[in-house]
């Protein structure tokens, strides 16, 4: 539903039309900062994610250049030097990649340094939030307003000590490819990498065959949804709506929710949009407020950037200093539902 | 000298005397003052001295039947006028109580010769000491004049000015008829308003002033000509929407005929509700709120339609490519009832409806104005008026410019229903009842087939958004003397908004239904004000209250407003005049910015939502040379408290979407000054008008708490507008505007999406998120909201009436121009990157877009007039 927002667009460009004008953008002085997206998890490896900005400026266009040589350090709560993440070499990724073998632990106090060349260092700090205690009640697949989802009764418990609990579920569907590993004269080969070898020897004594299940660096986000009047969603739009992620602030008490996921794209081919194979995945994530808060406004920006002089622009909150993006402790659950033939 | 001399010291001398004893038998029990002098003279020789100046010798009067003397007649024919009768020197001189000048009040209606249509503000004084008063809304004037005074002047910058002898004091009402001008010559505004009650924060057009100057597509439009003034401002090129020092569009007060009115745009705001044709008179106060007014922060705009010819039938129709309107007027019961009734609609879907409707849509507006009015007697009237304004808009799904999934379909509409009762209690006591309906009404259809789940379905919205408001209303007025006027009122309302309602055929399976939210309300208030003019009229002062009271479950908000208005009166026609004034809005209006949707909401104070403030000073200079030039000169400052505003969009066509939780309120600063140079007489007129302005907001979770230019905010605006008599019956009329761009947020910088940067694709479910098909890879960085500006905006129009002539009773008038002679390529909308924009993967550069409206547009149209 676009509503008269849309129309209002029809109207001026039918109006408008022939009337639409280049303009000039002002040069900038400002300077490309460092864009670092990190995500601690709690019992997982440190990963990080390193970009640059644009100031934006005439001659400016969409593109972003991996930032492959960047120092990525985690410290502890004492400054000491925990890691330096290295760089993951990755052609399809976005965004450079950066790991470590450091696992976060719940409730613990991290520092991350990030160095780009010829920008701003950029720190951050985050506690991780103690371990998230969710019970899948159940799980049912419905109908909402028309549309097949998949619901999940959960039950978050309360956060200790009566203190407040950020609460974020979303769904994904991994990509995966699928592949037949064979073995020939004691030799390994990918079908993919040897497709013509593969025909030719498929059929002779001794070659075995393993199907194998790629799960790749590439996701699809499934739209979810909430009829909870709890929700923060309800500062970004309707209870009708679907967002990236249904976003709850726990105070004190445990949280027993209903949570929707488009069920679409579950299973590959199963409709005309034609939804890639792959796993789904369903976190139920208790994160930091500083990344809760850049999650709720994220959602804000993902509904409507502002980017027109009709709205209000939002601004993306963030806890990088010096730099971009966003630094988050998190503990999670994470659900790994298999409707595709792997 | 004995005339001069104080009464009481003679009267101790003479209370014995023979001549006032002395036996008189008057011939009747009634006569006028001057036959019983006469009589006495005659019957007993006396010779009696007095002045005509001060007696009124026509004066009925009646005696009791128990005077027998010639002091007991003169007591009793004298009773009341201050004149007591002392014998001196052989003579009867009638003298004075004191030395000290006696006024009485004469009161009545001022309406126009032919048609007997009240006129609203014109000037009633008194030619020798200038002291006077002007007409209310009503047409009605009170007015205290001292028994020296012969006549009195009534003036209108729309009517012939005129000299009326002052009949005796008791000769009842005294109603007057002016003769208007010719209606070709120029029409003036404020011109021969020297009167103390008009004030530097307030601007009052008169009928046929809407039509002087250009406009687009020849439309009359009352809220664009208030444009041309200092202070005010639109949103956007050539919109209605009326923006008074740096407030909201919500903050403006609009009262037809008394009745408020919530949604005042046809066509996204493009043309506003009030036909131009059926206005008589348009007031707007920008500071100095008289206290009768309350409910809204920045403005009141208050319209009184025309009453309908008490004489004769006319009519008019007015034909232009774009629309036709249609008046027709006269008595239904001579010199007693009479009935005005107009029709405005636009033709587009009729002359164009083929080729357009495939290609847009359809559009069609149409507004009707009623008004009857009866006269019950010459102190009691009825009026009785009615508004109906309806906009229809369909957009196709398969539009040429924007496919959509859907067909649309909206219906907005604004009813308004007032029975007024004006009354004239005493000659120095007026008052009027009024009880008013007002209803806004806007629905919204899709239709469309698609597939939300395995099947195909066809899917039915409705929307539903709807205001209405039932009120009771007493104003009165209280003339206590020429130095004191007192006014008091009250009323209560009772609102019901049912912001949004929507309902569709898909089945919600697992989605709760909630019901529509309702809001049921009474609003009261109350307003006391005393205008006093002080030190020889010099100093006027007008202190008031307003008192405003929100009762509905849950919450009660009540609010005293005390208004005061002080101003000093130099010689030379100058004045300066300083003001304050707090205002209090209940009700609050969450738009989308800067385009006026008929789905903006509106919205109550409630619990958590407190009523909005405003406390607003001005300081003013006013200068007048003779009627011909106005000059003033206008500081303000304005305070905004608890002001409202949502930092997303929202979802009207949504039940469950929680207005209340997206609002945020902060404050508001607005200041600047105002200047204005006007002529109003002679071949040529015009005003010339600058305003240096700035409004500023803060919001403690918006732009990190600081300030941040109001989105409404311009720092300069000039127009400038001519008008030239060539002849009688042909003019040519210009007019410039511009003003500073508006303030528009541009990033800083861009940075990778976090999605994006993830390698997470995809996009949400589009049919239930409104803005979900901006899929971009970037984030903007803003480090400043509204930290740039946009072009400014500019145009010359120019435009030309003339009289064709007339045949039998038929006038012709044609009326021709050109809206934005230049064509100027004015912002309309500005969009960094596009509206749609393009998948994940796609590079492309990003720059600024503007989408102007109107280039060169020409005009004309046909008007018949009997």
């Amino acid at each position: 539903m676009k509503y008269l927002f849309q129309i209002w667009c029809v109207f001026s460009v039918a109006a408008l039309t022939g009337c639409i004008r280049d303009l000039p953008v002002p040069p900038t002085s400002g300077k490309a900062r460092a864009v670092v997206y990190s995500e601690l998890v709690a019992g997982r490896k440190a990963e990080m994610r390193v970009g640059k900005s644009k100031p934006v400026g005439p001659d400016i266009n969409n593109y972003f250049e991996p930032v492959t040589n960047a120092t990525a350090q985690l410290l502890g709560a004492d400054s000491q030097l925990l890691e330096q993440l290295h760089y993951v070499k990755d052609t399809s990724t976005n965004m450079a990649f950066y790991r470590g073998n450091t696992r976060i632990d719940a409730n613990k106090t991290y520092y991350i340094q990030v160095k780009v060349p010829d920008t701003k260092d950029v720190t951050a700090r985050t506690t991780i939030p103690p371990l998230i205690k969710v019970e899948l009640q159940d799980s049912l697949r419905t109908t909402l307003n028309g549309r097949d989802v998949l619901r999940f009764h959960f039950n978050i418990q309360a956060p200790p000590a009566n203190g407040k609990q950020f609460i974020v579920m979303e769904a994904l569907k991994q990509l995966a490819q699928l592949d037949t590993i064979f073995t020939y004269r004691n030799v390994r080969y990918r079908v993919r990498d040897r497709r013509a070898l593969f025909n030719q020897v498929k059929n002779e004594p001794g070659v075995t065959f393993v199907k194998d299940t790629l799960y790749l660096n590439s996701y699809l986000r499934i739209p979810v949804y909430t009829q909870d009047e709890n929700a923060d969603n309800n500062q970004v739009g309707g209870l009708n709506e679907n967002y990236n992620s249904i976003l709850f602030t726990q105070r004190g008490k445990p949280l027993n929710t209903q949570f929707y996921i488009n069920a679409t794209a579950l299973t590959a081919g199963s409709t005309e949009v034609e939804p890639p194979i792959g796993r789904v995945l369903v976190n139920v994530k208790s994160v930091t407020q500083e990344y809760y808060d850049f999650l709720l406004t994220y959602e804000k920006v993902r509904r409507n950037p502002g980017l027109n002089s009709l709205i209000q622009a939002i601004q993306i909150r963030s806890n990088a200093i010096g730099g971009l993006g966003v630094i988050g402790g998190c503990s999670q659950v994470a659900y790994y539902l298999y409707y595709d033939n792997l | 000298m004995l005339l001069l001399a104080p009464v009481r010291v003679l009267r101790a001398q003479s209370k014995q005397d023979p001549m006032l004893q002395q036996a008189y038998n008057p011939p009747s029990r009634e006569g006028t003052i001057l036959f019983f002098i006469q009589d006495i003279q005659r019957q007993t020789g006396i010779s009696i001295s007095y002045s005509s100046s001060f007696l009124h010798l026509n004066k009925k009067v009646q005696l009791t039947g128990s005077e027998h003397s010639t002091g007991q007649v003169l007591n009793t024919i004298l009773q009341g006028t201050g004149i007591q009768a002392a014998a001196v020197n052989g003579k009867i001189f009638l003298l004075r109580e004191s030395s000290q000048t006696q006024y009485y009040t004469i009161s009545g209606f001022i309406k126009e010769e032919n048609s007997k249509e009240v006129i609203i503000g014109a000037s009633v004084y008194d030619p020798v000491t200038r002291r006077g008063t002007i007409s209310n809304s009503y047409g009605f004037y009170s007015l205290q004049v001292p028994d020296s005074c012969t006549s009195i002047i009534f003036s209108h910058i729309g009517y012939e000015t005129l000299l009326h002898p002052l009949p005796p004091p008791d000769d009842g009402q005294l109603d007057i008829h002016m003769q208007p001008r010719n209606p070709l010559q120029t029409v003036v505004v404020n011109g021969d308003q020297d009167s103390v009650t008009l004030q530097a924060g307030y601007i009052r057009m008169p009928v046929g002033y809407v039509s002087n100057f250009p406009s687009l597509l020849g439309e009359k439009d009352v809220l664009k000509s208030l444009q041309l003034y200092p202070g005010t401002g639109s949103s956007l090129e050539s919109s209605s929407n009326l923006l008074i020092r740096g407030g909201g569009v919500d903050q403006n007060l609009y009262l037809l005929d008394g009745v408020p009115l919530y949604h005042t745009g046809h066509l996204f705001g493009l043309f506003s509700i009030f036909n131009g044709d059926a206005v008589k008179d348009v007031s707007l106060y920008k500071d100095a709120f008289p206290a009768r007014f309350g409910g809204r922060l920045s403005s009141v705009v208050d319209i009184r339609t025309r009453d309908g010819n008490m004489k004769e039938w006319h009519g008019k129709a007015t034909v232009s490519p774009v629309s036709v309107s249609t008046e027709l007027e006269g008595p239904l019961v001579k010199d007693k009832s009479a009935m005005f009734l107009s029709y405005r609609r636009s033709l587009m879907d009729w002359l164009y409806g083929r080729s357009l409707t495939r290609q847009y849509g359809k559009y069609a507006l149409s507004d009707i104005n009623f008004k009857l009015n009866q006269l019950i007697n010459n102190k009691n009237r009825v009026y009785l008026s009615f508004y109906k304004g309806q906009d229809n808009m369909f957009i196709p799904r398969d539009n040429t410019p924007f496919p959509l999934d859907d067909d649309y379909r909206f219906s907005w509409s604004n009813i308004t229903a007032a029975l007024k009762w004006t009354r004239v209690i005493s000659p120095k006591v007026f008052t009027n009842t009024t009880a008013t309906y007002s209803r806004f009404y806007n629905t919204f259809s899709q239709n469309s087939d698609f597939k939300l789940a395995s099947a195909a379905v066809n899917f039915n919205g409705k929307g539903v958004s709807r205001i209405r408001d039932i009120a009771l209303h007493n104003e009165t007025e209280f003339n206590v003397s020429n130095t004191q006027k007192l006014s008091f009122g009250g009323g209560y309302t009772y609102h019901n908004f049912a912001p949004t309602a929507y309902s569709s055929n898909i089945n919600p399976g697992d989605a709760i239904q909630r019901p529509a939210p309702k809001y049921y309300m009474s609003e009261l208030t109350m307003y006391g004000e005393d205008e006093l003019r002080l030190f020889d009229d010099r100093l006027t002062l007008r202190p008031g209250a307003h008192f405003g009271a929100l009762i509905q479950r849950g919450s009660l908000y009540r609010s005293l407003q005390p208004r005061m208005m002080a101003r000093w009166d130099f010689p030379h026609e100058q004045y300066i005049q300083a003001s304050f004034a707090q205002m209090t809005q209940f009700i609050h209006q969450l738009t989308t910015p800067v385009i006026n949707l008929p789905t903006d909401l509106w919205v109550p104070s409630t619990e958590n939502i407190k009523p909005e403030r405003a406390y607003s000073y001005s300081l003013s200079y006013q200068k007048q040379w003779e009627t011909k030039w106005r000059f003033n000169i206008n500081l303000y400052y304005k305070l905004l408290k608890d002001i409202v505003t949502t930092n997303t969009v929202l979802n009207i066509f949504d039940n469950s979407d929680l207005w209340e939780k997206k609002v945020i309120s902060g404050d508001g600063y607005n200041y600047g000054s105002e200047l204005l140079l006007e002529k109003n007489t002679g071949r040529l007129t015009g005003i010339f008008s600058y305003t240096l302005a700035w409004a500023w907001r803060e919001f403690r979770t918006l732009n990190s708490g600081r300030m941040f230019p109001y989105k409404e905010d311009r720092r300069h605006n000039l127009s400038l507008a001519l008008k030239y008599r060539v002849k009688p019956g042909w003019s040519l009329s210009a007019s410039w505007k511009f003003s500073s761009g508006s303030p528009f947020t541009l990033p800083a910088q861009i940075f990778p999406d976090y999605d994006w940067g993830r390698n997470i694709n995809g996009k949400l479910d589009e049919r239930y998120s409104p803005f979900s098909n901006n899929q971009i890879n970037y984030l903007p960085f803003i480090t400043r909201l509204n930290n740039f500006r946009l072009n400014p905006v500019h145009h010359l129009d120019i435009g030309t009436t003339i009289y064709l002539g007339s045949t039998r009773t038929l006038h012709h008038t044609l009326t021709a121009g050109v809206y934005n002679v230049y064509s100027r390529s004015n912002p309309f909308i500005v969009s960094y990157d596009q509206f749609v924009t393009m998948s994940y993967d796609e590079i492309y550069p990003l720059q600024l877009y503007q989408y102007s409206l109107f280039r060169t547009l020409p005009y004309i149209s046909y008007t018949l007039k009997f």
